[in-house]
Order: structure tokens, then C-alpha cells, then sequence
């Protein structure tokens, strides 16, 4: 693929980051009530993407692959999450109190330009991630995730706690960032390329003469992963998620738990991707089998001991990203339903991505004394003040877990039924035995919805936007757990082009097969 | 330094090379030893220019004199200069101690081991390409950057374009939260 090619499939990260120069500009104005454009050209923004991308789809003869399913992927849940984000700044008068110095600085409550621009930076730079072809551009377009993140946390609030979670978060991000970069500098140093397909050839050189690839390939595969293992906060690089979920305002929470979780998977994607077919060296199928096991049990285990709403959603977060490794593992798939692994990850991210955004954001619907409300007490006996919003946590927090009729479900059918086709069945019985743990906290914060005796101190956050955005969240992840089909089979589709490997050209897939199974 | 590295693509160092190798090894290990070491943080800084300086001298001897020059002028200028003002702006006593407390530096050390025995086994296990292939003296000279000139501009200008976003995120981003702090203070 040339250049001219390239900056053809860039056309959507172009639309998002015109939006973000735009927001950046009318950010500037002095009046209030221009400012408040930011959040709707932020929106447009969105929508001009993805209707690019499904331009670009029909062009291509309605055949999504792994990247235009990412961007549009990134699309959708961006607007739920854009909904989220722009509830705050509702009250005019308190951000003109605020600006003239009457009252104290409160980062949330005034409009801002800069956060709405960081919010579509980030979002292009999941897009990117998908659309890479060189570890350069992979590294770039990685950072490019993270970077605005760390500013959004660290300017959500007002309070110590987020500007620590922030340079926590900045921290540790800087170091992750360094260990996947040493690990790309050995991955060109065994090969000589930085071009994905040129590696894969290097890398089929280098079997045919010795019949491995050269360990110092796998060293480099190895870093890369354990360094990419942050953005998804797995096991070793999981120290942050509590503290940063907590430090940040609901809105950058939920965010956080979707946007570079994408794009850490989509990087973990490519970079196995590297790996001639059929190849992987055991000591790459054993760190990630080991990353697996111990992120879903770490997650779960802590979310066990939690008494912050936020905090057991952070390390639910944990878990998830714990089974989704067990998808990476199944990856280079057979092409049937049940067997790839990679579509089992695309189809899961969307599932956990709605679930635990609609838990977020009832999160942020609601305040206890003055604050978004966060622990137990404050959504205790939900139901009897508000009745929606503790149905829609319902729904989330039984999708988490996976309970049939919603997404979830189908999504831990695909990921557990991929591992199992390729053997690891050892590793799914821990898996669904975590499932079953999970079931403690999740039905915990359902409980306490409907059982709790209500303490009548928390009221709704004023704005429709944010009960809207947890409502089609959760609605969204009914009705595609009913009709999942043919995201399914999207996914699947997805799934089945060889990854790692944009520039070679690709077999369309097989005619679906899987609608049966969204039962 | 770049003239002398041009003249000597003719006649690579000769004898000299493998002292001069493990010359520059000795100065770039012992001083990553003394940022590591040192509590001093204003003479971590001046540790860390050792080794970035080795580090350049490194790339002189692989011909590569595009690098080393931006070695020299991002890092061991720019960079290093940056974080002595950062100390020196940021700190009431810039030559504060850094104390870690031992299971700090227990962690410090496993982690590093383990870093280290995963490079270590990489490196005994793989037949590194030897001679012209492994230091790429074909093209030397300031051929190179006239290469690397094209290359960003062709093959990787997408890349290019977003490191150019990323610049422009971290420049706002830094903005942004130095102006919050500044409001903070009058509100």
C-alpha cells in the first residue's frame, strides 16, 4: 500500500481532528454561549467520521474489516460517551460565577474547549491505532490515545485526588510507553523492518532457516506486550486503575475504561499479528496465558473488597480486560463462529464497552452532598428515587456479569468457545470460575439499588444527557444481546482478515453463519 | 565531530574500533550505574549526559551521523538542559536527596534482573548479523540524511503528520494545566 493510499484511509482521523482544531478555536470565545458549540462540533465531528468510514465500507463492497469495525466501534460509543462528558457544564450562571472569581474553580463546571479537543484527540488516535502498518506509526498513534487521557484526569476535578490519580497515571503511562518502545526497537533490531508485513516476511525467513523465529524477536514481542498490557491495565501494569478510576470525574472514568482499552487490545492484536501463521513461541502463549489468569483473578478478588462504586467498577475493568486475553491467545482463528479469537475480542469490546459505560454514566446522573455520587450509600435504595436509572444499572451490571439475555453473555460464549477450539480449556475453567466471583460485587451494586433503604441524600445531576447516554447504553446492550447476530457476524467478519497485515490483500470471508447462535 | 565521522567512512576507525567500543561502553554503563546510584538529582542529570554522550558516540562509529547529531542536540541539549531547569524552577533546594526505602529498591532490582535475563537470553540466542549487514556502512556519509529526508515525507508521512498532533496535544495540554493552576490561585 503507498502513501496515497494510506492518507486515503485516514480521512475519518482527519474529520476528528479538524473538529478538535475547531473546538480549540471556539474555546477561545469569551461568551459562554458560544463556547457551548464546543460540545455539538465535537459531536459533528463524530458523525462526518463515521459517516466516512461506512463510505469508505461501501466502497470497499460492504465488507467491514478489522479497522473501519474499530472506527466505527469508536464512533458509536464515542457519542454515548460524548453524551456523558458534556452533561457537566449545564448551569450558565455558576460558569459565569466561576470565571468572574465569585465562586471557586471548579474544572468541570466550566465549558471547556481544551477537554472536548482532548476528547477527540484521543479518539483519533484509537482510529489510528487501528489504521497502523508500521511500528512506528503504531507507537504514535498509541501515544496519541494516551496523552490527552492523562490531562483530562488530571484537570476532571478540582481536588488532590485527581491531580495525584493524574500524575500517577502520567507516570506510570511514561514507563509503560518506554518498555513497549525498547520492546519495538528489538522487534526492528531481530528484523530490520518497522513495516508490519515486511516483519511477517523477516519472520518467515527466519522459520525456514532455523525453523523459530529469533529470540530476540520474541524478547521484543514480549516487552511489546507487557508494555501494551498498561493501556489495557492487565496484571503487571494494572497498579493504577483503581486510583485513576477514582481521582477522575465520572465522565473521564468511564472514558478511560473504553478508549484506550480499545486501543491497547488493537495494538496487542497487530503485534501478535506479527507472528507467522500458526506460530507462536510458548514463551509468548505462556505470558499471556499467565497474564489472563492472574488479571481476572486480581481483578475480581480486589473487586471483592471494595466500598467505592467507582473503584469495583475499576477492577471489574481489570477482570474483563483478564478474559479478553483469553481471546488473544484463540487469535489466529479458523474462520468459523466459535473459533477466532480476534472477532471474540472485537465483539467483546463493544459488549463490556456499553455495560460498563452505562453503569458509569448513572453514575454520573446522580450527586451526593454536592459530589458525583460513588459509594454504595449514595445509589443505596435507588429504585424508590430513581426508578430508570436503577433499572439501566440493573441491566449494566448483569451484562458485566453476563447474564443471558444481554450482550455480555454472547460475548463470553465467543471469547470462552475461541480458547476452547484451541485447546486452553484449563484456562477457561478459571475464567467461568471468575465469572462466578464476579457475581458477589455486581449483584452487590444491584442489590443495593433495589434493596438498599434509599438515605435520601443523593439527588439527579441537572441535564437530561447523562440518564439519556446510561439509558441507550443499556438498552443498546439488550437489544444486540437479543439480535447480536449480526454484530456477530460483523465482528466475525472482522475478525477473520489476517492481522498485522493491512497492506496484503485480503480473502473476504465466509457467508455468515452465526445468527443462530444470538439466542 | 560530524567532519571527522565523514572522512573516516573511507577507513572505519581501524584497529582502534573495538577500543574505542568498549571505551564508550565503560563511560555509557558506569554513568547509567551513577544516575541509578546517586541521590543527587542535579548530578543524575549530569550521569545521564554521560551516557546519552556515549550513546551519540556509539552512532558516530556506526556511521549513522544524522543520529548522533540529534542525539547530541535533542538529548544531551535539549532535554537534559530542560530537566536541570525543571529542578531548578520546581524544587526550594535543588540538591534535595531522593531516599528510596529498601523494598523500593528490592522491587527496583527484581524488576530489573528480570528485564536484564530476558535481554541477556534474546541476545545468546539470536545470531546477530555480523560485518557491513549489521552496521549499514553501505550508505554512509550524509547520503543518509538526505534519505531519511524522503522517507518522512513519503513512506512515513502519516507517521510525521502525527507526531506533529502528538507535539501540538502536549504543548496544549501543558497550557492548559499551568492556566487552571493560575486561576486556582486567584480564585
Amino acid at each position: 500500500m503507498n502513501m496515497a493510499e494510506k492518507i486515503a484511509g485516514v480521512w475519518p482521523e482527519i474529520a476528528l481532528l479538524l473538529g478538535a482544531a475547531l473546538c480549540l478555536l471556539v474555546g477561545l470565545a469569551r461568551s459562554v454561549a458560544i463556547r457551548r458549540f464546543t460540545g455539538w462540533i465535537a459531536a459533528a465531528s463524530l458523525l462526518v467520521a463515521g459517516w466516512i468510514v461506512a463510505a469508505q465500507v461501501c466502497n470497499a463492497g460492504g465488507v467491514i474489516g478489522l479497522t473501519p469495525y474499530i472506527k466505527l466501534a469508536v464512533v458509536a460509543v464515542g457519542l454515548i460517551l460524548l453524551m456523558v462528558a458534556a452533561a457537566v457544564p449545564v448551569q450558565l450562571k455558576m460558569t459565569r460565577d466561576i470565571e468572574a472569581g465569585r465562586e471557586p474553580f471548579e474544572p468541570g463546571l466550566v465549558i471547556r474547549g481544551e477537554f472536548f479537543a482532548f476528547f477527540l484527540f484521543s479518539l483519533t488516535g484509537v482510529m489510528l491505532t487501528a489504521d497502523a502498518s508500521d511500528l512506528v506509526w503504531l507507537f504514535l498513534a498509541l501515544e496519541l490515545t494516551s496523552l490527552p487521557t492523562y490531562v483530562m484526569v488530571a484537570t476532571s476535578r478540582d481536588r488532590v485526588e485527581a491531580q495525584e490519580s493524574g500524575v500517577k497515571y502520567f507516570f506510570l503511562g511514561a514507563m509503560a510507553a518506554a518498555v513497549f518502545l525498547y520492546g519495538f526497537a528489538l522487534i526492528y533490531g531481530a528484523t530490520g523492518q518497522t513495516s508490519f508485513s515486511l516483519i511477517v516476511d523477516a519472520a518467515n525467513q527466519q522459520i525456514a532457516a532455523q525453523g523459530r523465529i529469533s529470540p530476540l524477536l520474541t524478547t521484543g514481542i514480549v516487552l511489546s506486550l507487557l508494555g501494551v498490557a498498561f493501556k489495557i491495565a492487565a496484571v503487571p501494569m494494572h497498579f493504577y486503575a483503581a486510583d485513576v478510576y477514582q481521582g477522575a470525574t465520572t465522565a473521564v472514568t468511564a472514558f478511560l475504561a473504553f478508549v484506550p482499552k480499545t486501543a491497547g487490545f488493537v495494538a496487542l492484536i497487530a503485534l501478535l499479528g506479527l507472528l507467522p501463521d500458526g506460530y507462536v513461541p510458548p514463551a509468548i502463549t505462556w505470558l499471556l496465558w499467565i497474564m489472563a489468569a492472574l488479571t481476572m483473578t486480581v481483578g475480581n478478588v480486589l473487586g471483592l473488597m471494595q466500598s467505592n462504586v467507582k473503584r469495583v467498577l475499576a477492577y471489574s475493568s481489570i477482570a474483563h480486560s483478564g478474559y479478553m486475553l483469553v481471546g488473544l491467545l484463540a487469535l489466529h482463528g479458523s474462520g468459523d463462529a466459535l473459533g477466532n479469537g480476534t472477532a471474540a475480542i472485537l465483539f467483546y469490546l463493544v459488549a463490556y464497552g456499553l455495560a460498563t459505560i452505562g453503569a458509569f454514566a448513572v453514575l454520573g446522573s446522580l450527586q451526593a452532598r454536592g459530589e458525583e455520587a460513588e459509594t454504595f450509600d449514595d445509589i443505596s435504595g435507588l429504585v424508590r428515587t430513581h426508578p430508570v436509572l436503577a433499572g439501566v444499572m440493573l441491566l449494566s451490571v448483569l451484562s458485566l456479569l453476563g447474564l443471558p439475555p444481554m450482550i455480555g453473555f454472547l460475548g463470553k460464549i465467543y471469547l470462552f468457545g475461541s480458547a476452547i477450539q484451541h485447546g486452553f480449556v484449563g484456562l477457561v475453567v478459571i475464567a467461568v470460575l471468575n465469572s462466578a466471583v464476579s457475581a458477589v460485587y455486581y449483584l452487590r451494586i444491584a442489590s443495593a439499588c433495589f434493596f438498599g433503604d434509599s438515605e435520601g441524600h443523593t439527588v439527579s445531576t441537572p441535564g437530561i444527557s447523562r440518564p439519556l447516554a446510561a439509558g441507550i447504553a443499556a438498552v443498546a446492550a439488550l437489544i444486540l444481546g437479543f439480535a447480536g447476530g449480526r454484530l456477530v457476524s460483523t465482528a466475525r467478519d472482522a475478525g477473520g482478515f489476517p492481522t498485522g497485515r493491512n497492506d496484503v490483500v485480503t480473502t473476504p470471508s465466509q457467508p455468515p453463519a452465526a445468527t443462530t447462535a444470538s439466542r | 565531530m560530524l567532519l571527522l565521522a565523514d572522512q573516516t567512512v573511507v577507513e572505519p576507525f581501524g584497529a582502534v574500533k573495538p577500543l574505542l567500543f568498549y571505551a564508550l561502553a565503560a563511560v555509557i554503563v558506569l554513568s547509567a550505574w551513577g544516575i541509578v546510584l546517586s541521590q543527587n538529582i542535579v548530578r543524575m542529570a549530569v550521569y545521564l549526559l554521560l551516557t546519552l554522550a556515549g550513546v551519540a558516540g556509539f552512532y558516530f562509529m556506526l556511521h549513522a551521523e544524522f543520529l548522533a547529531a540529534v542525539q547530541l542536540i535533542v538529548y544531551a541539549g535539549g532535554t537534559l538542559i530542560l530537566i536541570v531547569f525543571g529542578v531548578m524552577l520546581t524544587s526550594k533546594n535543588p540538591f534535595m536527596q531522593l531516599k528510596t526505602a529498601l523494598w523500593e529498591r528490592f522491587v527496583g532490582v527484581l524488576i530489573g534482573l528480570v528485564i536484564f535475563g530476558l535481554l541477556l537470553f534474546g541476545l545468546v540466542h539470536t545470531a546477530l548479523p555480523t560485518g557491513a549487514a549489521a552496521t549499514g556502512e553501505s550508505g554512509g556519509g550524509h547520503y543518509q540524511v538526505a534519505a531519511i529526508g524522503r522517507a518522512l515525507l513519503s513512506d512515513y508521512l502519516v507517521p510525521f503528520e502525527v507526531a506533529a498532533v502528538l507535539l501540538l496535544v502536549v504543548m496544549i495540554g501543558a497550557a492548559f494545566m499551568a492556566r487552571r493552576s493560575a486561576k486556582q490561585g486567584n480564585g
